[in-house]
């Protein structure tokens, strides 16, 4: 998996025609089934926040409810 | 299970993506049900099972779509403590199940976080039995979109093809508060290469628009990217559209409104979009209207299951959407951009037939024009492929009336004869032609909207309503032929066929889904009937008692709050619409005055004086 926060990384991968290694995906469940607290440890694998961080931040909960 | 159910219906269903599953919340079971491993497992089984029977309904000919542990296509853990695993993870760590049981009950979490991480699993899962996006393209787009398969956009479509005509599709359109509410359009390009200086076309809204950025999307920051080819995702900033439209490059365009009216689209994606509750909202004020209209325009794009209009009478802004809660959040959204007053949720009533209506004969005021017809109740296929958009009136006749025969068993002859289809109901033209019909062919039509919008007992919505006229006579002088003469015709022999159909009132039922606390089981279903529920199924699920059953709509406002009081606070409860059922007769003739009170009508049951006089009698 691409380590992000780094946007050359990305672009090389998008724009790559190899397409053996792209997945587009969506996860899709009950709300409060764990949707937003599994995606966590996603974005974890990608770099993008602390080991211990993942399932606490919530990192796709854009609502401001 | 409701949403999660819903969702793969549309998902696995309609838009042919494949499923892996992830059975999460595992420790619940473990250290609050206190399952054994056995039992847990079981559990496990039973879940799996599920899915695969629903996977089997929605896509029988798609063998290998079902989900499977032994093959790696399940992960089973906790999201909440970290960690998961599926057989083949298990087998490599050289681990037994009783061993997560183990540290479990150690209480080492931490141990369980380092050595079975959760997005081993999920990433496996999505990489070993997730298709790449030119693979998926096969098989889906022959499913998932309306043109001709074997044109060159149809053939690149298929293939993916970076080198093909740009085209692709906005899915998903997220306001961000971080930039003060502007669009942010997340899409995929199914075919050719997206430039960030292409000027692109959407289809449905026939509009072109310029793309300010272009990149791809990292949580709510947008990274540019300057190209993005054929089987990616991609984020916009720029302009804003409905979610689900189609573009294309500008200068694939056709110059004629005709031949731009044909490009094929993607299929819609079929919302069951119905006013099940409204509120109506008006800004505090007076001189943010149109500011009010912009914010408000802006939410319902980035969600289409929400409608707004305007109340001519009222002069009231109406915001109507199919979930109560929904409703709410987007009001509340709403007020934090636009100061607003907000009113109380009102319940969206049906009026319907029950019965076939005898023949009416009836004339235009001026007595020039005459209309023979009959309503009928429409069947109940049909009433869903006009309400999800498959059947339009946008169609031309010939792939109109193929959906018909083919999904609702329509004859062959009267499918084609539909002259309007809306809301849920159906103009036919039963005649076997008719002399200047195409005059007031569109009044007719506007004349049979009008009627159903707002129908004749209470003026709420009716639906499911077939109507057949089987003779015509339209004066040759254009003179007397305005739409104030037919539409007159028209209303007055549809109102008194409706008298005569056993016409009635239906309200919006919700499915209820109510996790309560052991214990606490018997006053929540309390509430529930006390509120004119229903309760189906009450099955006892560790320390909760899980109870289902189904609530009118108009019983469930301020429900939640019943429910938390009875149980402190520890029920989890969801609903989900789940049709329209008759008004229990003893309740019928109030709420019609209450509603007809409500909007300054007459406070009696229409009857046939209104219209009498329209009827034609031969002399
Ligand atoms: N016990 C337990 N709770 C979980 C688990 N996964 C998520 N939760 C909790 O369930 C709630 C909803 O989770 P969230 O990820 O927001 O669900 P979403 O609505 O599907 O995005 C939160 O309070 C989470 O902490 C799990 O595996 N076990
Ligand atoms: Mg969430």
């Amino acid at each position: 998996m691409v380590k992000v926060k780094n946007p050359d990384e990305i672009a090389k991968l998008v724009t790559s025609g190899s397409y053996e290694k792209k997945r587009i995906f969506s996860i899709t469940a009950h709300i409060d089934h764990g949707k937003t607290t599994a995606t966590d440890y996603l974005l974890r694998r990608a770099g993008l926040m602390r080991p211990e961080d993942a399932g606490q931040l919530q990192m796709t909960d854009s609502d401001l409810n | 299970m409701t949403q999660t159910e819903t969702n793969i219906r549309l998902s696995v269903g309609e838009e042919f993506c494949k499923p892996v599953l992830f059975i999460n919340k595992v420790d619940r079971l473990i250290s609050e049900l206190k399952l054994s491993p056995q039992a847990t497992f079981e559990k496990i089984d039973k879940i799996t099972r599920e899915i695969n029977d629903l996977i089997k309904k929605i896509r029988p000919e798609g063998s290998g779509w079902g989900v499977d542990f032994a093959k790696n296509s399940v992960t089973v853990g906790s999201a909440k403590h970290g960690w998961g695993f599926t057989y083949e993870i298990l087998l490599e760590k050289g681990l037994k199940p009783q061993d997560v049981f183990a540290k479990y009950n150690e209480g080492d979490i931490q141990w369980l976080r380092d050595n079975l991480p959760l997005d081993e699993p999920m990433l496996r899962m999505i990489v070993d039995h997730l298709p790449d996006p030119i693979s998926a393209s096969k098989y889906r787009i022959p499913h998932i979109w309306g043109g001709d398969l074997n044109s060159e956009l149809g053939q690149a479509l298929q293939k993916s093809d970076p080198n093909g005509p740009l085209y692709g599709m906005i899915t998903k359109i997220f306001l961000d508060p971080k930039r003060n509410f502007q669009p942010t359009l997340i899409g995929r390009v199914f075919s050719g290469t997206f430039n960030q200086t292409d000027s692109i076309y959407l289809v449905n809204s026939d509009s072109s628009s310029r793309v300010k950025r272009l990149g791809v999307m990292e949580i709510t920051d947008l990274l540019d990217v300057p190209k993005i080819p054929a089987g990616n995702l991609f984020a916009i900033f720029g302009f804003i559209c409905p979610s689900g439209e189609t573009f294309m490059s500008t200068n694939a365009v056709p110059k004629d409104r005709e031949e731009r009216k044909r490009l094929p689209s993607f299929e819609k994606i079929h919302y069951a979009c119905k006013a099940v509750v409204s509120r109506s909202i008006k800004p505090k004020d007076p001189h943010e209207i149109d500011k009010l209209d912009d914010v408000v325009s802006k939410w319902l794009k980035a969600d289409p299951t929400a409608e707004y209009r305007r109340d001519e009478e009222s002069g009231e802004f109406i915001l109507s959407g199919i979930d109560p809660l929904q409703i709410e959040i987007l009001v509340k959204r709403i007020n934090k951009q636009v100061n607003i007053n907000i009113g109380e949720p009102i319940i969206v009533y049906r009026e319907k037939i029950t019965e076939k209506s005898p023949i009416y004969y009836t004339k235009s005021a001026n007595s020039h024009n005459r209309i023979l017809l009959y309503i009928e109740p429409l069947d109940e296929i049909t009433e869903h492929l006009i309400e999800t958009g498959k059947v339009n009136d946008l169609q031309n006749d010939k792939d109109r009336a193929k959906i018909l025969r083919e999904e609702a068993g329509w004859d062959a002859k009267e499918a084609r004869r539909i002259v309007d289809v809306y809301q849920g109901s159906a103009l036919v033209n039963g005649t076997s032609g008719l002399q200047r019909f195409d005059r007031v062919k569109s009044y007719l039509s506007a004349a049979f909207r009008d009627w159903l919008g707002n129908c004749i007992i209470a003026k709420e919505p009716a639906t499911g309503i077939k109507v057949i006229f089987t003779d015509m006579t339209i004066h040759e002088d254009t003179r007397h032929t305005s739409y104030g003469q037919i539409a007159g015709m028209a209303f007055s022999a549809m109102s008194l066929a409706m008298l005569d159909a056993n016409p009635h009132i239906f309200e919006p039922v919700q499915k209820i889904d109510i996790k309560s606390p052991q214990g606490s089981e018997g006053s929540v279903t309390a509430i529930i009937t006390k509120r004119r529920g229903r309760i189906t199924n009450v099955v006892p699920e560790g320390e909760y008692v899980r109870i289902q059953g189904q609530i009118p709509a108009a019983e469930t406002i301020g429900i939640a709050d019943d429910i938390r009081g009875s149980t402190q606070g520890r029920a989890f409860f969801g609903y989900e619409f789940l049709g329209f059922e008759k008004v229990p007769a003893s309740l019928e003739e109030d709420l019609i005055m209450e509603i007809r009170k409500r909007k300054n009508m007459p406070l009696e049951l229409p009857s046939r004086k209104s219209w009498e006089r329209f009827i034609y009698k031969r002399t």
